[in-house]
């Protein structure tokens, strides 16, 4: 006479063993594949938003045909955006951050870069906004990247900083990287030449979206 | 589900040595409600941070979607990497840790996969909001809700998150983190370093946590210890009193004595024992119909026990009554019970017990008293009557000689007519009627045959004197009681126990003038007889060796609607020591062959329980006693009037 099936023995508990350890196994096996993708999702995230954009070589002197008027013996700061690009947004918050702290010695212009053929809602956007709020800056609309090219901006949120000479003192982000605020090298050095001081760095890299200007030669800084 | 057991806080689980076992068994309660507590808020953080993941993707897709919706190449933009990340990685984050949170809540691998999915969320909301330091608020606050787990490896887990991200993509992009792109080895520590203060508060604040858990802890197992001893307490009591209530049941209900409670106002009886069918053969309905009273009990005792069970209602003094039931099968049964009254006088309750046989017996008992009574009489009675018929018979031989005398004169004289009238009468007749006259002595005989007639007839009338007694005494015991005239039968009890007292003791009555009494006559002459017997010899008992002569005093009087008799004797009196025991039955201090000790316990019982009398006596030693007994005229309630027994 056979026992009942609901009835535990020991055939019945000799098979739930492996049975247990099969399904710790595979809970195992759940888990690390949980943890790889769930890593790997946010490594190939980290490297997207560590992976800088385009820096195209800057002129070294302050363009002659430049529609952006030079001032002579002030340092100027010119900041390239692309109006719906979200990366802005982090760069222009550095700048309203290392702008606030101490008035500014140099003259901010925020360059809006407007591609061809784009619509007029692209001079209204919250990036715009956010560009005119920020303490003696002046706002450009770069038509069909004009201004870009002489610069040779090719990233959203990349700096340029010519001091009272009209030299070439930084080119790069002020963000440590895409879409991404918080203190790095490039915004310290933006900080000190705005400031007059000595920069630690003139070029850093720039995380933002393409102006979808043509790339020119980088330049030496 | 609760697939794992709930890490409970280490403690010492094992006995210490010399811990008595008690002491082992409730540290071991401790740890079962701690660890109950434990699990149950751990499945709760489980539930809670289920939702927060669920709400933390929607929040996150609506970040990406504000934010960084598109990326942007001039003109030209798609679908932000933030917007799918939100979307994919939110959900392999959030639906993991759901599914764990239902299926195995409370389990440690749920609530390390919470803590490293919530701490991945914070390092996912940080990137959709662009780093802003706001959001970096929601790792501390992370750690805060893990802290709710109790669980230090939870926050350690956390915490190797948060290191392991900041370490690893520091060394892979030192800029994106530290913003310069050659850190000091170090810098990862400066950053998680508010991450270490808040967790080293919080680790103290969970062991905090944790002793307050192990005192409510402690606290439950006491109480359940304490709910435990009362429960046992109340299931040993439950016991007792049922046990108690079978005991007292088993003494209510399977002795010969029934329980009964009946309503004071209606006399329904609510309650009577089930004996009461086995023993009186009458069903538990006949018991509490309305028309028991009615039904079952004999119509002589039923308005006189009724009265005595009104006196209990009102009197709440406890009783004893007797009467009789008619049984189913028209068998009468005698049946006595103490009656008490609830406090509240609404209730009667009693034991009734069954006293037929006592009955029957008790009556045997009078009979064969009364033939004993009867039996020691004989001789004195056989005496009485002997004695006048001597001298009738002497009499009545007497008158009978005078008559053949007379008889034989008259023949001579109707000889001596005949002659006459024939004119022969000479002398010889004249000589013989004179011899004859002078045989016959005519004028004794004309002297003392009236005088014999008269003794005859005084003796025929003493001895129908004393059958007409005996006839009284011997009354035979009728069920009703009859109205008679009781110094009539104290008169005739007088006259066949003379044989007991003439020879040492005069009798002086003073009857005075009663109504009738209704009574048991046979009884009542047993009663005076047993008084007058007892007085008898008491008398004998002073007088014997002298030349004096007792006295007993037969007095009766009318008290009220009772009547009293007493009978006094000044004998030799009752010695104190055993006054207590006088009505007891078999209780005698006469020698074997006397008395048989029933005399007064018999008197008692028919002046107090047959007729509702009372019965006492007043003694001296070297004095007398005088014994009095009242009846009532009308035989009327059976009040149970204890004989008192003055000192």
């Amino acid at each position: 006479m056979s026992a009942p099936s609901s009835l535990p023995t020991a055939a019945n508990a000799a098979n739930a063993a492996p049975a247990r350890r099969c399904a710790g196994l595979g809970f195992a096996l759940l888990a690390l594949g949980w943890v790889a993708a769930v890593s790997g999702a946010f490594a190939a995230l980290a490297i997207y938003k560590a992976t800088p954009g385009v820096l195209a070589p800057a002129p070294l002197d302050w363009p002659e045909a430049s529609s952006i008027a030079r001032l002579p013996g002030r340092a100027q700061l010119l900041c390239f955006v692309l109006p719906h690009c979200p990366c802005a947004e982090a760069t222009l918050a550095e700048l309203s951050r290392l702008l606030s702290a101490r008035p500014a010695q140099a003259e901010v212009h925020v360059v809006i870069a407007l591609p061809p053929g784009v619509d007029p809602s692209w001079r209204e956007t919250a990036i715009v906004a956010a560009a005119s709020e920020l303490p003696g800056a002046h706002l450009t609309f770069d038509v069909d990247l004009v201004e870009s090219a002489r610069f040779g901006a090719t990233t959203s949120g990349q700096v340029l900083v010519y001091d009272g000479a009209g030299r070439l003192a930084f080119r790069g982000g002020v963000t440590p990287s895409r879409g991404h605020r918080g203190e790095n090298a490039g915004s310290d050095a933006v900080a000190a030449l705005v400031r007059g001081e000595a920069a630690q760095h003139s070029v850093w890299p720039v995380f933002g979206c393409e102006l979808a200007t043509p790339l020119a030669e980088e330049a030496p800084p | 589900m609760n697939a794992a057991p709930p890490a409970a806080i280490a403690l010492p689980l094992e006995p210490r040595s010399g811990t008595d076992p008690t002491e082992h068994d409730f540290q071991l309660d401790v740890e079962r409600h701690l660890a109950a507590q434990l699990d149950q808020l751990r499945c709760r953080c489980d539930r809670q941070f289920a939702w927060l993941m669920a709400c933390q993707w929607v929040i996150a897709l609506a970040v990406a979607l504000v934010v960084s919706p598109r990326a942007w190449e001039g003109a030209t933009s798609s679908i932000h990497v933030h917007v799918w990340f939100a979307g994919l990685v939110g959900g392999v984050l959030t639906l993991p840790v759901a599914w764990l949170a239902r299926w195995r809540p409370g389990a440690a691998t749920t609530r390390h996969a919470v803590a490293i999915a919530q701490m991945l969320w914070s390092a996912i909301l940080i990137h959709l909001t662009g780093g802003r330091i706001e959001t970096h608020f929601h790792v501390f606050g992370s750690i805060a809700f893990l802290a709710f787990y109790r669980d230090r490896s939870v926050i350690l887990t956390a915490t190797l998150v948060v290191v392991a991200d900041h370490l690893l993509r520091g060394l892979a992009f030192p800029q994106s983190v530290y913003g310069v792109p050659n850190p000091e080895w170090w810098r990862f520590l400066e950053h998680a370093g508010w991450v270490l203060f808040e967790i080293a508060v919080l680790v103290a604040g969970i062991a905090g946590a944790q002793r307050d858990m192990r005192s409510l802890a402690v606290g439950d197992a006491k109480l359940e210890a304490t709910n435990d001893s009362i429960e046992r307490t109340v299931l040993l009591r439950t016991r007792e009193l049922a046990e108690s209530r079978e005991q007292l049941r088993g003494l209510l209900e399977t002795t010969r004595a029934i329980p009964w409670e009946l309503d004071a106002g209606t006399f329904q009886f609510g309650y009577v024992g089930p004996q009461a069918a086995r023993l009186l053969d009458l069903p538990p309905e006949a018991w509490t119909a309305p028309t028991f009273w009615q039904e079952r009990v004999v119509p002589e005792d039923r308005e006189r026990t009724l009265a005595a069970l009104r006196r209990v209602a009102a009197t709440r003094a406890d009783e004893e009554v007797e009467f009789r039931l008619r049984c189913a099968d028209g068998r009468v049964a005698w049946v006595r019970s103490v009656v008490s009254a609830s406090e509240q006088g609404s209730r009667l309750r009693g034991v009734l017990v069954d006293v037929t046989e006592r009955r029957r017996l008790e009556l045997e008992l009078q009979q064969s008293q009364k033939l004993e009574s009867v039996g020691r009489l004989a001789a004195g009675v056989a005496h009485e009557i002997n004695t006048p018929v001597q001298f009738v018979c002497d009499s009545i031989h007497y008158v009978r000689g005078s008559c053949d005398d007379l008889f034989s004169l008259i023949a001579r004289y109707r000889e001596a007519t005949d002659a006459a009238r024939a004119e022969r009468i000479d002398a010889t007749t004249l000589r013989a009627l004179a011899e004859a006259e002078r045989v016959a002595d005519v004028e004794y005989a004309l002297e003392h045959v009236p005088r014999a007639l008269d003794r005859s007839l005084e003796g025929l009338g003493r001895i129908a004197t004393i059958v007409s007694s005996m006839k009284e005494f011997a009354h035979p015991d009728q069920r009703e009681m009859v109205a008679i005239d009781l110094n009539r039968a104290i008169e005739s009890t007088l006259a066949i126990a003379r044989g007991e007292y003439k020879y040492v003791a005069d009798v002086a009555t003073d009857l005075g003038e009663l109504p009738p009494v209704v009574c048991h006559a046979g009884e009542v002459n047993q009663v005076v007889l047993n008084l007058l017997v007892n007085a008898a010899h008491a008398i004998a008992d002073a007088v014997r060796g002298s030349e004096r002569r007792g006295r007993i005093a037969v007095r009766t009087r009318k008290d009220g609607d009772d009547v009293v008799v007493s009978i006094a004797d000044d004998g030799a009196g009752i010695p104190l020591e055993v006054r207590p025991r006088l009505f007891e039955p078999f209780f005698t201090t006469k020698e074997v062959g006397r008395g048989t000790g029933q005399g007064l316990a018999i008197a008692r019982a028919i002046v107090v329980e047959r007729h509702g009398g009372s019965i006492s006596f007043e003694s001296a030693v070297g004095v007398g006693t005088t014994f009095t007994f009242r009846l009532p005229v009308h035989g009327a309630s059976r009040a149970a009037v204890v004989a008192s027994v003055p000192s």
